[in-house]
């Protein structure tokens, strides 16, 4: 799943199922083409429907599943795609840290198992509620509506795509899918010039590395990427 | 059944992520990730989509026209409107307009 706009935080006093289904529902419309992207990108793959939607969920991250199935499709190694999807999930540490902070005090098991379904935009918007919201009871319940929302619509339409993807032809570009919907999205993550830096850094290396055995390629253009990166920002 | 396993294992690994600062706790971790974190998603995103349209089964290629067209209209499309749905939106008619014509 993705990161989009913050919708308007819930009113304190509100109900947390209803507050939470209207904040979800304009998130979750932008899931719908992602989840067709990845459905349509395990079909062109030659990933089986069972394989691939039964891992979207296990794993509940749309843009590692849809990263890992490029690898594979691409005919990269196994643990590439595994380093793949883990690398782009980085970000989910940061989440992490707002799970703690907004469940002090709840048992540990409970936030671990909540913390299965922790994605984008469950965080921003129960970073958002949560500022004007402190009772537990209410944040677990807007928590799990969010998350049961998102969930059905990211899984209930990979099939669809799936679908899409075996009965349409071939000239229909579906292929092209998922590097659409990777090119959005790196449209709105390059905010900075180091950003793009280093997205070009990395686009160039793994062009240049693609010759590489194993599917090296995209580890090492995450490596160069970060690195130089880094260093620019290290100097400025 | 190998891409079941590939997700499993990354699903585990992504499980340990979303619950390290349950268990690790203190917020001296994400401080230090926070200074390199933006710079993952750009270099994820940079290399799978420069991935996707030159390289086929390990071989570099040049991309079709079409393609690189369609990318560039839903990166503007989606920076232009903030919604990800213009990605395809836009892309894919872009795609099929070009392909149509022969440019592709």
């Amino acid at each position: 799943m993705t990161a989009i706009d913050n919708p308007l935080p819930a009113a304190p006093h509100a109900s947390p199922v209803r507050a939470a289904v209207r904040s979800t529902v304009p998130l979750a419309l932008p899931v719908a083409p992602f989840a067709f992207a990845i459905g349509s990108s395990m079909a062109t793959a030659g990933i089986p429907l069972v394989a691939g939607w039964g891992g979207g969920a296990l794993l509940l991250a749309g843009t590692a599943q849809l990263s890992a199935i490029e690898v594979l499709g691409d005919g990269g190694g196994l643990w590439t795609a595994v380093g793949i999807a883990t690398l782009v999930n980085l970000r989910f540490v940061l989440y992490s840290a707002g799970l703690r902070v907004w469940f002090a005090g709840a048992p540990r098991w409970r936030t671990l198992v909540f913390a299965a379904a922790l994605v984008d935009q469950t965080f921003m918007l129960c970073e958002r509620a949560f500022a004007t919201n402190d009772d537990p009871e209410w944040r677990w319940r807007y928590y799990a509506t969010v998350s049961a929302v998102l969930v059905a619509v990211f899984l209930g339409l990979q099939p669809l795509g799936y679908l899409a993807g075996n009965v349409l032809p071939a000239g229909a570009g579906l292929e092209m899918a998922a590097p659409l919907v990777f090119a959005g999205m790196l449209a709105t993550a390059v905010r900075r010039r180091v950003d793009l830096f280093a997205a070009t850094v990395s686009a160039v290396t793994v062009v240049a590395a693609a010759p590489l055995p194993g599917g090296l390629a995209l580890p090492l253009a995450a490596v160069f990427g970060l690195t130089l990166g880094v260093s620019l920002e290290a100097r400025r | 059944m190998s891409a079941l396993v590939v997700f499993a294992v990354a699903a585990l690994a992504s499980f340990g992520l979303r619950a390290s600062m349950v268990l690790a706790g203190g917020t001296r971790l994400a401080g230090a990730w926070t200074e390199r974190l933006p710079l993952v998603a750009p270099v994820m995103l940079g290399a799978i989509v420069a991935s996707s349209l030159t390289v086929d089964r390990g071989q570099a290629t040049a991309p079709s026209l079409a393609s690189l067209a369609a990318v560039g209209a839903a990166a503007v499309g989606v920076r232009r409107t903030g919604s990800l749905s213009a990605a395809l939106a836009i892309g894919f008619p872009v795609f099929w307009v070009i392909s149509a014509v022969g440019l592709g």
